[in-house]
């Protein structure tokens, strides 16, 4: 069966979240509750157009939850992780987790 | 794939969750909390109101406090707002496994102080208020990987233990911890909000 093949383990895993720069997108958004376009431009250290464009990915994949609203009387864009999100991401952990645990 | 993509996931989620406390504002405001509740516990046990105003504030004393953290909850996210979104970025952290783990030490706390209360002379419960708070500081610390909050919960640890010692009662105690907790808060605080303000304000 693939899963029990070390090789098929790896191709199994979801390159959406595989992805070095979605991967830090991720896990920043992993931590926080919610974060705008800012504190994860800062965190992540990608470009503002990379950034922009990994954002879409992942909301078109359904992983991000996006909302817009105000702090104070400026305009703001929140994310947050969705619970198909939460869930991928703790299960592609989980998968490099055990992947890397059997190369040793 | 290299062991180190586990290990920078867990770095990141350790820069991210020190972010909320990269300011100092917390420690401001609850420092600032935590001083206003040791200031009227002090005017409580002097008596220093009028009887009936006296029966008042004790009955709803609680209520109070209660009340003080919400304005604190409050007054920190304006000062977030004000001073600190707009140069890093908005966000709130994720308090899931976090407050499990707080809500663990608060019943062993509550289970502590009760067990020993009623089983055990006031010098154990006044150690294991010390304890508890230490515990909480603990928790903090590990989250926050900052080691002031190592610091901060040494205090209430030796007043828990001098307490015992010198056979303090539960309520001196904790209002002790209480103070200076608060009052460590606050300089702590202080002194974290000057350097990110010359950090980030400098970088412009």
């Amino acid at each position: 069966m693939k899963g029990e093949n070390p090789i098929g383990q790896i191709l199994e895993i979801d390159r959406l979240i595989h992805e070095p720069s979605r991967l830090a997108i991720l896990t920043i958004l992993f931590g926080v509750k919610e974060a705008d376009f800012n504190f994860i431009l800062r965190m992540s250290g990608l470009t503002r157009g990379n950034l922009s464009s990994h954002l879409s990915k992942l909301e078109d994949a359904g992983y991000l939850e996006v909302k817009k609203g105000f702090i104070g009387k400026i305009p703001n864009t929140v994310y947050r992780l969705s619970k198909k999100g939460r869930k991928s991401y703790e299960s592609y952990i989980k998968k490099m987790e055990e992947i890397i645990k059997k190369r040793k | 794939m290299e062991n180190g993509n586990v290990e920078e996931v867990n770095e990141i989620r350790k820069k991210v969750r020190r972010t909320w406390w990269e300011d100092g504002l917390e420690e401001i405001v609850w420092g600032a909390v935590l001083l206003f509740v040791s200031f009227g516990w002090f005017v409580l046990e002097a008596k220093m109101l009028s009887s009936n105003i006296y029966r008042v504030v004790q009955f709803l004393w609680a209520i109070i406090v209660i009340g003080c953290c919400f304005v604190g909850y409050w007054i920190h996210r304006k000062l977030k707002a004000k001073y600190v979104w707009k140069k890093t970025g908005y966000s709130i952290p994720s308090y899931n496994k976090l407050a499990r783990v707080l809500l663990v030490v608060t019943f062993l706390f509550g289970g502590f102080l009760v067990f020993s209360y009623f089983l055990f002379s006031s010098r154990i419960s006044v150690l294991f208020l010390g304890l508890a708070v230490f515990m909480g500081s603990l928790v903090t610390f590990s989250s926050s990987g900052l080691k002031r909050f190592l610091v901060v919960g040494f205090f209430p640890l030796v007043i828990g233990i001098v307490g015992s010692i010198a056979n303090l009662s539960l309520g001196t105690s904790l209002y002790l911890m209480v103070f200076v907790v608060g009052v460590v808060f606050l300089i702590s605080g202080i002194r974290v909000y000057r350097e990110f303000k010359k950090k980030v304000y400098n970088e412009g």
